[in-house]
């Protein structure tokens, strides 16, 4: 019950910062998708299950709240979560260049797999365009990793 | 190690079911089942989202208070003498829109509409797509429809900032007229010459089918066309900055950089519609 509830607080200050907060640190719109970030390092340290729910929850919340295609976001979540969650206990996540390197990665497969998800159910009705601010998201994201890992290890023994 | 396994057979299945619910959900994009699960997480999200931007602006204005309560008193001295001066030409107005009146209904020209305005604040806007939308905390019980036209301030006048894309009771989305999706008929106000303005998912917009002739020049202003169904004309939409005529195309293009400030956005003003007012509405 105490991890329900701990998850619940974690999901709902991710969407705070991410649509409340990230706002103040996005110079020009360039600004960092913290919720990805978040979601790798919870399938790090916690495993395929608590990454793909936690995806398909920030993911789901996400399209309600946009105006983008509902359902993108939370099939790309979900499966970023899981598959981050194979490499859990497989990945030496407290080296920085492996945090970054794998926030990088993650970034770059979801610009990959929005253009093809709108290229696929998209239609007319959407478009996915990329622009200097998807250019430069992965760049962010690499370098708000290592805080994020930081930062989530010491609330992690929450969960414990 | 068993428990690995079971962890793993979890996760697995786990991943096949919500695999299948992705798929559906992208499939029947926006069918009614769909759009109700859209509404009904979207009811339930909005008080974590106005809450953190409750948060947010209780800070901000506690700082800024301050600040503003000198800068309030000046701006009260001064506006105190405008009202003066202005007093006479509201009179003048007044009459001037009964004369207007009169005479539309003399020789049969449609009503002129009028409308009001709701202040709203934004309280979230996801940086990912900082071109495209915002939410506004202003909805169905303030009268606010969808297609509603939303407005900015900029340079101490109204500019084009989106229209309303969906309405809830207590908020709204608002695509940005920056958003690739929008498209506005504009004119380039010293020529009268009218174009289509498109967004372009960054802080420039460009104005389309300008005839081959066009004289547009950098420095000229683009406000909103009479041909616009959502808005009012003559509001300012921006700038041209680049306009570089080819030799073979059968239209021009320019670049406008938008009157409004879309780095500093806090509030948005919805344009409401009232019913129109006839001849009926003129004082005799």
């Amino acid at each position: 019950m105490k991890k329900v509830i701990v998850y619940f607080i974690i999901y709902i200050l991710g969407l705070m910062v991410q649509f409340g907060w990230a706002k103040y640190f996005s110079p020009y719109g360039i600004s960092p998708n913290f919720l990805l970030v978040c979601l790798i390092f919870v399938g790090l340290m916690r495993g395929s299950f608590e990454g793909e729910i936690l995806g398909f929850a920030w993911g789901i919340s996400w399209d309600a709240l946009s105006t983008e295609m509902f359902g993108s976001h939370a099939f790309l979540f979900m499966c970023l979560g899981y598959f981050s969650g194979l490499l859990y206990r497989k990945w030496n996540e407290s080296k920085i260049f492996a945090q970054m390197l794998l926030a990088g990665a993650a970034s770059v497969l979801f610009i990959i797999g929005m253009k093809g998800i709108y290229a696929i159910f998209g239609a007319n009705e959407y478009i996915f365009s990329l622009n200097y601010i998807t250019n430069l998201q992965p760049v962010y994201n690499i370098m708000l990793a290592p805080i994020v890992f930081w930062a989530g290890k010491r609330l992690i023994f929450l969960l414990d | 190690m068993e428990e690995e396994i079971v962890s793993r057979r979890k996760a697995n299945y786990a991943f096949l079911l919500l695999f299948t619910i992705n798929i559906f959900l992208l499939s029947a994009n926006l069918t009614v089942p769909v759009r109700t699960i859209k509404n009904f997480v979207y009811y339930v999200l909005f008080p974590s989202n106005a809450a953190a931007a409750c948060i947010v602006d209780s800070v901000d204005k506690f700082s800024s208070n301050i600040g503003e309560i000198v800068r309030i008193h000046q701006e009260n001295m001064t506006l105190k003498q405008s009202i003066k001066s202005l007093s006479y030409l509201e009179t003048e107005c007044e009459r001037a829109m009964e004369e207007n009146l009169r005479l539309r209904s003399l020789v049969g020209f449609p009503a002129v509409k009028h409308s009001s305005s709701i202040v709203a604040h934004i309280i979230s806007r996801e940086p990912g797509s900082w071109f495209q939308w915002v939410t506004i905390d202003r909805g169905l019980k303030d009268g606010i429809y969808l297609d509603a036209p939303v407005l900015a301030w900029a340079d101490n006048r109204p500019a084009v900032l989106g229209r309303v894309e969906e309405v809830f009771a207590g908020s709204a989305k608002v695509v940005l007229i920056t958003n690739v999706l929008s498209a506005v008929p504009g004119e380039i106000k010293t020529l009268n010459e009218d174009g289509l303005v498109e967004g372009q998912n960054g802080h420039r917009l460009k104005i389309n089918y300008l005839v081959p002739e066009t004289k547009v020049k950098i420095g000229d202003e683009v406000v909103t066309s009479p041909l616009s169904s959502v808005f009012p004309p003559g509001i300012v939409i921006g700038k041209v900055i680049d306009f570089s005529p080819g030799d073979n195309e059968a239209f021009h293009t320019a670049v406008i950089k938008p009157a409004v400030n879309f780095n500093n956005l806090r509030e948005a003003i919805v344009v409401i519609a009232e019913k129109e007012k006839g001849p009926e509405g003129v004082r005799q």
